[in-house]
């Protein structure tokens, strides 16, 4: 018996869909007029958790439904249009034309192996492709910093937002809106603006974000948004041709790495200054 | 966002996602079409997608607002999750049939979006450009047809799903409503897109007599296999 070759897709999450900046979530593969679809949180053909995938796209945990509706469909689509593989890769690739929040690619040739079940290698092609960004740096990111923020109760702080877009309406010029991971807006009382700088990426994107966290404090306190001492920068280990770029955010924020031992006092300190 | 004041009720300025609907070729009437098919549906209480007026360089268009929830975008429902859609929100999907009829709808096929799996029960309308004044290309041929006895929508995702009941009972709703209401959604004190005042006023007029006849139409097409037993 010979190897057989099937196609497989990679289906994305795309959150910016002029910046079509997509993030592995699935794969579906194709087999001689069937297809199998596993994806990101997928405990099994019922079941899926959305956390691993909130993890990765940001978004807030209100969105979960919204994936486990979008896994859903996928599954559907390889059962019921899986017997004819151009018709349901035709579907696939349409998903970008029409704008949706996930979109998919084709992602190449892979081999089976005669004595192989199906579900075997779709479970190791999905480690290759997708497991990457559930479990990589960014992940383990994302999980301190969620540990960080349970443990300092910031969801529950009275106005705060998650994914906050603030709009200034300047007299005579250009409305400028700034983005933030987090803002606590209270009734009463300081704002807190929070950005995140990851420093393990590449020279470039790192720059980039700290020149966008510079620019959004600096012209938040021209503003009279927020104080220098309520905006922080959440960052993590650097090198130090890194470290000199975030010693120059400490000119606007406080820097605080997420992987110190004192990150949650250090958080506490700015956050409720008059606690012990 | 942006803060508007220290009030009590701390009302901010944002924006939000909307798809925006303006006249085309397609749908020469299409903007005043959504605008009185959402005025409609509310005033009947049929699930459709909110939406307003806004204009778009100076045209009138209409912003047609996100169900469910404004950053995320539902899978569009395939043809074999019709019966599950069909199943899981039988009222609405006899309020959105009803509806359909009564308004000359025919391109509902995927314009809905359903959530099928999760505990959120979300199910609306989208999309009613062609129907209305743009049953037809020429909005007198519309009024025409609307004003028959004619059923207009031949093909629907739902015909055979629906629970004949429900349909009727939904048509009996629909004709009950006051007459007063059903001009006032129609009638607009400016033109709206390319439709004047008194195209507005005829479109109330055929949509009266269509809101006579709807429980008679339906009951007619139930032998023809448009609901389910």
């Amino acid at each position: 018996m010979t190897a057989d070759h099937n196609d497989f897709f990679i289906i994305q999450y795309v959150r910016d869909i002029i910046r079509q900046e997509g993030r592995n979530i699935g794969v579906m593969l194709f087999l001689d007029r069937e297809a199998r679809f596993y994806a990101l949180g997928q405990v099994d053909r019922q079941t899926t958790d959305p956390e691993p995938f909130l993890a990765v796209s940001r978004l807030p945990s209100s969105a979960g439904w919204f994936y486990q509706e979008w896994i859903n469909w996928f599954h559907e689509l390889a059962e019921n249009e899986g017997c004819e593989p151009i018709n349901l890769q035709n579907q696939l690739l349409e998903l970008d034309e029409q704008g949706s929040p996930f979109i998919a690619k084709a992602g190449g040739v892979i081999t089976i192996e005669p004595e192989e079940p199906p579900e075997i290698t779709l479970k190791e092609l999905f480690q290759q492709v997708v497991g990457k960004s559930g479990k990589g740096t960014k992940g383990e990111f994302l999980s301190r910093l969620g540990a960080l923020m349970a443990s300092l109760n910031l969801r529950q702080e009275p106005g705060f937002v998650e994914d906050a877009e603030i709009e200034f309406l300047p007299v005579g010029q250009p409305a400028v809106t700034l983005r933030v991971p987090f803002l606590i807006d209270p009734p009463s009382g300081p704002r807190t603006v929070f950005k995140i700088v990851r420093t393990k990426t590449s020279a470039d994107a790192f720059l980039r974000q700290v020149s966008d966290a510079a620019h959004a404090f600096r012209y938040m306190s021209d503003h009279g948004f927020a104080t220098r001492d309520r905006c922080i920068v959440l960052t993590e280990r650097a090198s130090n041709e890194k470290l000199t770029q975030l010693e120059y955010l400490s000119s606007f924020a406080h820097v605080v790495s997420i992987n110190d031992a004192n990150a949650f006092s250090s958080l506490e300190r700015i956050l409720k200054p008059s606690s012990p | 966002m942006r803060q508007l004041s220290k009030g009590s009720t701390r009302p901010f300025a944002c924006s939000i996602n909307a798809v925006l609907k303006c006249d085309c070729d397609e749908a020469p009437q299409g903007t005043y079409n959504e605008l009185v098919a959402v005025r409609l549906a509310q005033t009947l209480h049929v699930p459709i997608a909110n939406g307003l007026m806004t204009d778009r360089g100076g045209e009138d268009a209409f912003a047609s607002l996100h169900i469910g929830h404004s950053d995320v975008k539902l899978p569009p429902i395939k043809q074999y999750q019709h019966r599950a859609v069909a199943y899981r929100y039988p009222e609405e999907v006899a309020a959105l049939t009803a509806f359909d009829i009564f308004i000359g709808n025919v391109d509902r096929h995927q314009n809905f979006i359903a959530s099928l799996v999760t505990a959120y029960l979300i199910f609306g309308g989208i999309d009613h450009g062609m129907s209305l004044l743009n049953v037809e290309t020429e909005p007198t041929r519309s009024l025409a047809r609307l004003r028959s006895r004619e059923l207009i929508v031949n093909h629907h995702p739902f015909y055979q799903l629906v629970e004949g009941a429900r349909l009727t009972a939904w048509a009996a709703r629909i004709s009950a409503a006051d007459p007063r209401d059903i001009q006032e959604c129609c009638r607009c004190t400016t033109p709206v897109g390319s439709v004047p005042v008194n195209l507005q006023q005829e479109l109330a007029e055929a949509l009266l007599s269509r809101q006579r006849q709807l429980p008679e139409i339906i009951s007619i097409n139930l032998r023809r296999p448009i609901a389910a037993t």
